[in-house]
């Protein structure tokens, strides 16, 4: 059968079906196209294929443009390969906002040496997010299954929500011994993608577990982690969240951490607070990420200090007034460093600083700068985003007090119990401010609340609010029960005489908040509003008065069976409760951004405990630009006192408090000890506070100096915001309508008789059936990708299809054919393997407002991919553009790229083409775009080079000193069995070391088959663009 | 008349126009010469419909639906209305719907389908044409003249045949006729007056056959192809992703006839053919439904309809009419049950006589997936879009079986080269669309007469999946 190509679209091939017809102008063949359709065609539209081949310029001079079409399949294609440098994945297919910034510790993560990163983002920034980006990132990028994430307890629900909702993650909440055998079936038969959440404090090993003759899941789960350290990594992605319990190296916590460290091919550490005025902090955290380059706390300043000149070579860049010496000394300071010595990417840039006519120009200034910060050793490992670097962010927090005066029976009240506090104090040598500080704190919440609950002792949970108060005060300790005694003493002395329903009638503080309630409710008749008390009894006495006044509210504390995310959409969505009382449950991992106004009815003493409570409304999301903040308490109190004297001068209201918690900590316990234990006068109180006011505001002048100088040595990190957002702007993602295309297109080519019904309402929404032998091969594919429950495309039923870029669950009805869907997954392994030819040449034209910043005209535009394979396979697409009627002005990468996208988005076929190109004048555009194109790939090849270089070197040191580490280990073990007489460990161990010596030879070869990069380059497309406005002009 | 046979040209205004639009090329083009360029083969698919005509012109790589925005229906530039204005002060005739001094006549076609047609039916129906043939081939090499200006170009004409006239010699012929004096006319530089036209049509024989031969140049007789107005509703969806063989309906609702065919499609060694199993044309089409409401209309009032605006709604009609709701759904509800008879008839024949083990309705074991998912069909014409007719068809959605159908939607397709159209403007230019395609694309009805019945007792499992035996070709 004869190939043929159709003259007047040579993208389009097919081959004649049968003997021609005869008609008055000629022959006329049945002609099965490659795109699925077949038409008579007359013999002078088509031909010969085999003449047909030819290079570009052949098939420019005889103007064989093709479609845009030939475009899309290409271009959708290498994107889809999953290995594109510039593409962000993960951008926009997620269900979650975009928001530049959270993108950034993706980017940074790809970039890693150490294959994980700390984020150290500031409370409300959503690190949730970033570590579901950087998971499916992961996903579609290397097809990663097997993602852990620990967290504390009480996160637990968040996460599996988070990941389900906004990643389309399936989680499963596991304890240690399920954890255990999860992680023993192997990852590659796991369906798809699965996340195991689980608690820090439910893994934790206890002590002695190695030699612990229990058999429970957490030393179960700990022996395995032991043994899975020798094997591939069982764990593809480990997310630990409030990384900062971590932070201790003794503990069983870290412990843990470590361990699951050692089997984590990808690790994501999050903690608001993970900087203090202990250095050793961050390199704890850093320790855990990559234990062999951060091996030591001696090493750690050393980076810091070899990071110092590169910081101050990278400001010089960026100042027009320093010239090339100045940088260029500064560079080779950070050359001295021995750190830094072999750095091929440093000997590069000081030659690029050393060529001063070039920093004439402020492009090539920050170039320079970008190239320098990548050197930069923690640039890839640490991302700190804080509230006031971001540009999204601008919620104004507005506190007001709201102190009532003390009268009466509440005055006697309030002096009797702090009396019987102090003498309680004193007659038992009770020191410690966090035992005695809860009855006074519930007085001053609700005085009549805390006498009936103290009246009705059976009724008075300790436990919770014991916990949450000693958390208040500094105290990480549980006290279990130590309160108790006191509460009885205060019964005994205070209550006998006390009419409690008087204090019912006569609340001051309860009239207060009503009165500045019900105007509220009525000024903002849509909102919604949030209620923090630390007692049960206060929030359910709340819930009591305010119904009796008509005003319906929802109460959440821990001991409601209700889950708790639960019950906050149920807030949310009620149209008739206006009002949440919550205890602190609502103060940790959830977000209620939906309100602009929380009420702190009691009064936390520690500004973390507030800094919480307010970040619930203050975070990504809030609509709201002013968020309200009503404070509740008693005039001439401690209360006041701390709030006028302490949280008020702080300006703990107005202004995000940062990582300031341990140390504020440490300042809290004894503050509140002074004051509880001793019998103060006002002043004294005032004398007190603000000694602590003094101590909280200089350790917080320090944090923010060291914060400041830290901030910089970490990375400056603007190149790879610039990256996020070039990316977000030129669309360089796929959207709902490629994989439309694409999947068509595939199925037009190779699956004849399918079925494919559109909608009208929804031009994404098709009903999909594939042929019987497509669904065999789908199922084949299906079943060796172990991607079983994804997709029912395979049973050859007419399946409802959604095209929808986004991770959605898949619903009963509708399957969302995203870039994860097994159907794309195996087109794209299919195409791959036919390794088809996709035709060269295009003719497009594309209206002007895609195209921002180009004028109109014709365009000569060469597009290429690239790929550099070493450490790791890097793909990117090089584009150059020239405007016909300037031969002289190569447009800049961006701006070809945006050229090529805007074809390919919404770009349409140039069918006149032929008569109005002028080729000689293109010919000549194309070979200079191929000749800068060369250029740029020379220059980007030697980068890579470098950089692969410098990689190389780390890995391998790294990879050197964890394995003397371990041999150390395993020869120590072995030096003692044999003093100690245990001959029969000997050859076990004497095993467990040739296993090590092995398994690091050949990591160590691996690494040098990837020493140097293996560049390719491959044709995209040669197109020429007419880029004209609306009218065609 | 032989001058104006020699005096084909190209379109007036095509030299001013392309000069300003290749000037540029000329200019960037210095010295070289054009590459010759083959022929290239353009397809006028020309729906000459009862109320509107519609025209797509087909290339093998795109389509476009033709503008007739001076003329055109309200607000759809798509929708010509067939409609011929005669000037009372010469013999000139145009577009339009209107004229201020002379006649318009928009009962062109009506005449043909009821086989009622005088010499004048036929001149005023190839004046009408050659001026649609005009502008679509003006309106082609104006707005495309950097595509087709420098090319020589092949051109077909596929015509729609009304309904089932494909065995009519009388009409094919008296068609075929018109559609070539039109285009001898259109082509010309002159004004299409009706004197010329006639001329044309009167050509006896041997004159017809000496045109032939002096325009084999430029339209050979088998460039003018008739095609039944079904066939091209096929052709559109056989030839979109979405095509499916086996059995199905379709109901065509026209401004004259209700049009009920359930017909088998099928692959044979490439080439499509449709067996026609059952079929039933009737005049109950909006016109006639009209005619019945405003029979009922009380005498008094009398208000008259243009034949261009679309199906009135009913509470407006009432309103306008003074006719009571409950009159007026007497009369619609005895129009209905005809419709809902045609098409019922046809469903039950089809079941019971023609093909029993579709797979529809035949319940084999285990069942078909298709079985129960009722009939796909198409519901096309305008009169379908309005609400009678919509609420009455997609009722059978809901029938019992065999008598339920499944609306089958048609989206625009990509080769339709047009920004501004919109998904539920395209049913109404499916016909043209239809029509655009190749001549040989376009595939073969067979004659109900021609296709034997299904017998019950011939089973097989390849039955299934698709619905047609050998036998049935």
């Amino acid at each position: 059968m004869t190939e043929v190509v159709s003259v007047d679209d040579p993208g389009r091939r097919g081959r004649v079906i049968g003997p021609p017809r005869e008609r008055s102008d000629g022959r006329v063949f049945q002609v099965q196209w490659n795109d699925g359709s077949k038409s008579w065609t007359p013999e002078y539209a088509l031909e010969n294929a085999d003449g047909a081949e030819g290079n570009v310029f052949e098939l420019l001079r005889s103007k064989r443009f093709g479609r845009v079409n030939d475009l899309r399949r290409n271009l959708t294609f290498i994107q889809l390969s999953g290995k594109l440098a510039d593409v962000v994945y993960s951008m926009d297919t997620t269900n979650t906002e975009y928001l530049p910034y959270q993108y950034k510790p993706v980017l940074s993560f790809l970039e890693s040496p150490s294959n994980g990163i700390l984020i150290a983002d500031e409370v409300g920034l959503g690190k949730t997010i970033e570590a579901g980006l950087i998971w499916t990132e992961l996903r579609a990028r290397y097809d990663a299954r097997r993602l852990v994430v620990v967290c504390p307890a009480m996160l637990r629900d968040k996460w599996v929500l988070e990941l389900d909702q906004k990643f389309g993650v399936e989680a499963t909440q596991l304890d240690a011994a399920e954890l255990m055998e999860a992680l023993k079936a192997n990852k590659n038969q796991m369906r798809d993608a699965r996340a195991y959440v689980c608690s820090l404090q439910g893994l934790r090993p206890p002590s002695q577990w190695q030699q612990s003759e229990e058999a429970n899941g957490r030393v179960r789960l700990a022996r395995l982690l032991d043994q899975l350290i020798e094997t591939e990594p069982s764990i593809d992605l480990l997310v630990i969240d409030e990384a900062h319990y971590l932070r201790n190296p003794e503990t069983k916590s870290a412990e843990i951490g470590r361990m699951l460290r050692e089997v984590s091919e990808h690790v994501v550490l999050l903690s608001a607070t993970p900087i203090n005025n202990r250095d050793k902090d961050l390199y704890q955290l850093l320790h855990l990420i990559d234990q062999d380059f951060f091996s030591s706390s001696d090493q750690f300043p050393q980076i810091l200090s070899a990071n110092e000149p590169l910081l101050r070579a990278r400001n010089l860049a960026l100042d027009p007034n320093a010239d090339a010496g100045q940088i260029y000394e500064a560079l080779r300071d950070a050359q001295s460093h021995h750190l830094l010595a072999e750095s091929r990417q440093l000997q590069d840039v000081l030659k690029m600083a050393m060529d001063s006519g070039r920093l004439t120009e402020t492009s090539n200034r920050v170039e320079l700068a970008n190239r320098i910060d990548r050197i930069n050793l923690l640039s890839h490992v640490i991302n700190r985003t804080r509230k006031r670097d971001v540009q999204e962010w601008r919620v104004v927090r507005e506190p007001r007090s709201h102190f009532v005066e003390l009268e009466g029976l509440e005055l006697e009240f309030y002096e009797k119990v702090t009396q019987s506090i102090r003498k309680y104090a004193w007659e038992q040598e009770v020191s410690d401010g966090f035992l005695l500080c809860p009855p006074q704190r519930q007085m001053s919440s609700c005085m009549y609340a805390a006498a009936r609950s103290w009246a009705n002792r059976s009724s008075y949970s300790t436990d919770e609010v014991e916990s949450l108060l000693f958390e208040d005060a500094g105290s990480i300790e549980s006290p279990n029960g130590q309160v108790r005694p006191l509460i009885d003493h205060i019964a005994n002395e205070v209550l006998p005489g006390l009419d409690i329903e008087n204090l019912r009638e006569h609340d001051a503080k309860f009239d207060g908040f009503k009165s500045v309630l019900l105007r509220y409710l009525n000024a903002y008749p849509d909102d919604k509003l949030i209620v923090f008390s630390y007692f049960r009894a206060t929030l359910n006495y709340l819930c009591e008065r305010l119904s009796e006044i008509g005003i319906p509210s929802q109460v959440l504390h821990g001991g409601i069976a209700e889950n708790k995310q639960a019950s906050i959409d149920r807030f949310r969505d009620s149209r008739k409760v206006r009002l949440l009382l919550t205890s602190e449950v609502a103060s940790e991992g959830v977000d209620l951004q939906f309100c602009s106004l929380i009420v702190n009815y009691d009064l936390p003493w520690n500004p973390m405990k507030i800094e919480q409570r307010i970040g619930r409304i203050d975070r990504i999301g809030q609509r709201a630009n002013k968020i309200l903040i009503w404070n509740m308490g008693y005039a001439n109190t401690i209360d006041e006192r701390i709030y006028e004297l302490l949280l008020e001068k702080l300006k703990i209201f107005e202004i995000a408090l940062g990582g300031m918690e341990a140390v504020l900590g440490d300042h809290l316990t004894v503050l509140t000890s002074d004051l509880m234990s001793h019998q103060l006068t006002p002043e004294q109180e005032r004398e007190y506070i603000e000694r602590t006011y003094i101590a909280v505001e200089n350790t917080r002048r320090q944090q923010e100096e060291l914060e400041a100088k830290a901030s910089h040595l970490i990375a400056h990190g603007d190149y790879i915001l610039n990256r996020v957002r070039a990316a977000h702007e030129f669309k360089r993602r796929i959207t709902d309508r490629d994989l439309k295309i694409y999947v068509k297109d595939y199925l037009d080519r190779y699956a004849l008789g399918y079925e494919f019904r559109e909608f009208d309402d929804d031009p994404h929404v098709v009903n999909l059936r594939l042929p019987a032998e497509v669904a065999v091969r789908l199922g084949e594919y299906i079943q060796s990708a172990r991607l079983h429950g994804q997709s029912r495309l395979a049973t050859r039923e007419s399946i409802r299809c959604r095209f929808h870029n986004k991770i959605d669950r898949p619903t009963l009805n509708v399957e969302t054919i995203s870039q994860f869907h097994p159907l794309v997954r195996f087109i794209s392994q299919d195409l791959r393997s036919r390794s088809e030819v996709f035709y060269p040449l295009i003719a497009a034209r594309v209206s002007l407002h895609a195209c921002k910043g180009l004028n109109p005209g014709a365009y000569a535009l060469v597009a290429k991919r690239w790929t550099f394979t070493g450490l790791r396979t890097e793909e990117m697409i090089q584009a150059r553009a020239i405007r016909l009627d300037e031969p002289e002005r190569l447009l800049d990468s961006d701006q070809a790229w945006n050229l090529l996208n805007a074809i390919k988005v919404q770009g349409s076929d140039w069918l006149s083409a032929q008569a109005e190109v002028p080729i000689e004048q293109v010919e000549d555009a194309f070979d200079n775009c191929n000749v800068e194109i060369r250029r740029d790939f020379e220059l980007t090849k030697r980068l890579r080079d470098n950089e692969n270089q410098d990689r190389v070197n780390f890995q391998r040191n790294t990879l050197i000193r964890h394995r003397d580490r371990l041999l150390e280990g395993q020869r120590e073990l072995l030096d003692r069995y044999r003093t100690e007489g245990r001959d029969h460990l000997v050859p076990m161990t004497e095993g467990k070391i040739r296993k090590i010596e092995s398994r690091y030879e050949l990591q160590l070869a691996r690494l040098r088959q990837q020493e140097n990069i293996r560049p390719f380059e491959a044709d995209v497309c040669y197109g020429v663009v007419q880029l004209q406005d609306q009218d065609g002009y | 008349m032989w001058k104006l046979l020699l005096d084909i040209i190209r379109p007036k205004g095509r030299d001013s126009k392309l000069s300003s639009q290749a000037g540029p090329v000329d200019e960037l083009e210095p010295g070289s010469g054009r590459v010759e360029q083959p022929p290239i083969q353009l397809v006028i698919g020309l729906d000459f419909g009862t109320s509107f005509t519609k025209v797509v012109v087909g290339e093998s790589r795109t389509r476009y639906p033709v503008p007739f925005h001076a003329y055109a229906f309200q607000g759809n530039p798509y929708l010509l209305p067939s409609s011929l204005c005669l000037s009372s002060e010469s013999d000139e005739c145009a577009l339009g719907t209107e004229v201020e001094k002379g006649t318009c006549y928009d009962n062109l076609k009506m005449p043909l389908i009821d086989r009622d047609f005088t010499h004048e039916h036929q001149v005023r129906a190839a004046a009408f044409l050659a001026l649609v043939l005009r502008h679509t081939r003006e309106w082609l090499l104006d707005t495309h003249a950097s595509v087709y200006g420098h090319r020589k170009i092949n051109w077909y004409i596929n015509v729609g045949l009304p309904t089932d006239s494909y065995d009519d010699a009388e009409l094919i012929s008296a068609y075929r006729s018109i559609v070539r004096a039109a285009w001898l006319v259109g082509t010309s530089r002159h004004p299409v007056a009706l004197a010329e036209v006639s001329s044309v049509l009167e050509s006896d024989d041997s004159e017809i056959k000496a045109l032939t031969e002096l325009t084999e140049q430029t339209l050979p007789a088998d460039r003018v192809n008739l095609f039944p107005e079904f066939s091209a509703q096929v052709a559109a969806y056989v030839q979109s992703p979405r095509r499916r063989e086996g059995l199905h309906a379709m109901v065509d609702v026209g401004g004259g006839t209700l049009d009920v065919t359930v017909f088998n499609i099928h692959d044979q060694e490439g080439e499509l053919v449709f067996p026609i199993f059952a079929r039933k044309v009737q005049r109950l089409g909006t016109r006639y439904l009209m005619r019945s409401r405003l029979k009922a209309q009380p005498e008094n009032t009398q208000v008259g309809f243009s034949p261009f605006d679309d199906l009135p709604i009913e509470e407006w009609f009432c309103e306008k009419t003074g006719l009571a709701e409950s009159e007026l759904r007497t009369v619609d509800d005895l129009f209905r049950k005809c419709v809902e008879d045609v098409i019922s008839e046809q469903l039950r024949y089809t079941k019971v006589n023609r093909a029993p083990r579709a797979p529809h309705w035949f319940r084999d074991s285990p069942p078909a997936p298709e079985y129960g998912q009722g009939l796909p069909s198409f519901f096309c014409g305008g009169g379908a879009l309005s609400t009678f007719y919509s609420s009455v068809l997609y009722g059978f959605e809901e029938a019992d079986l065999p008598l339920r159908l499944k609306a089958l939607e048609l989206p625009v397709p990509d080769s339709l080269e047009s920004s501004d159209f919109s998904p539920s403007a395209y049913p109404r230019m499916n016909v043209a669309y239809g029509l655009s395609f190749d001549p040989f694309d376009i595939g073969q009805i067979r004659r109900m007469s021609e296709v034997p019945d299904d017998r019950l007792e011939a089973t097989g499992s390849n039955m299934r999946e698709r619905y047609v035996s050998k036998d049935q070709m």
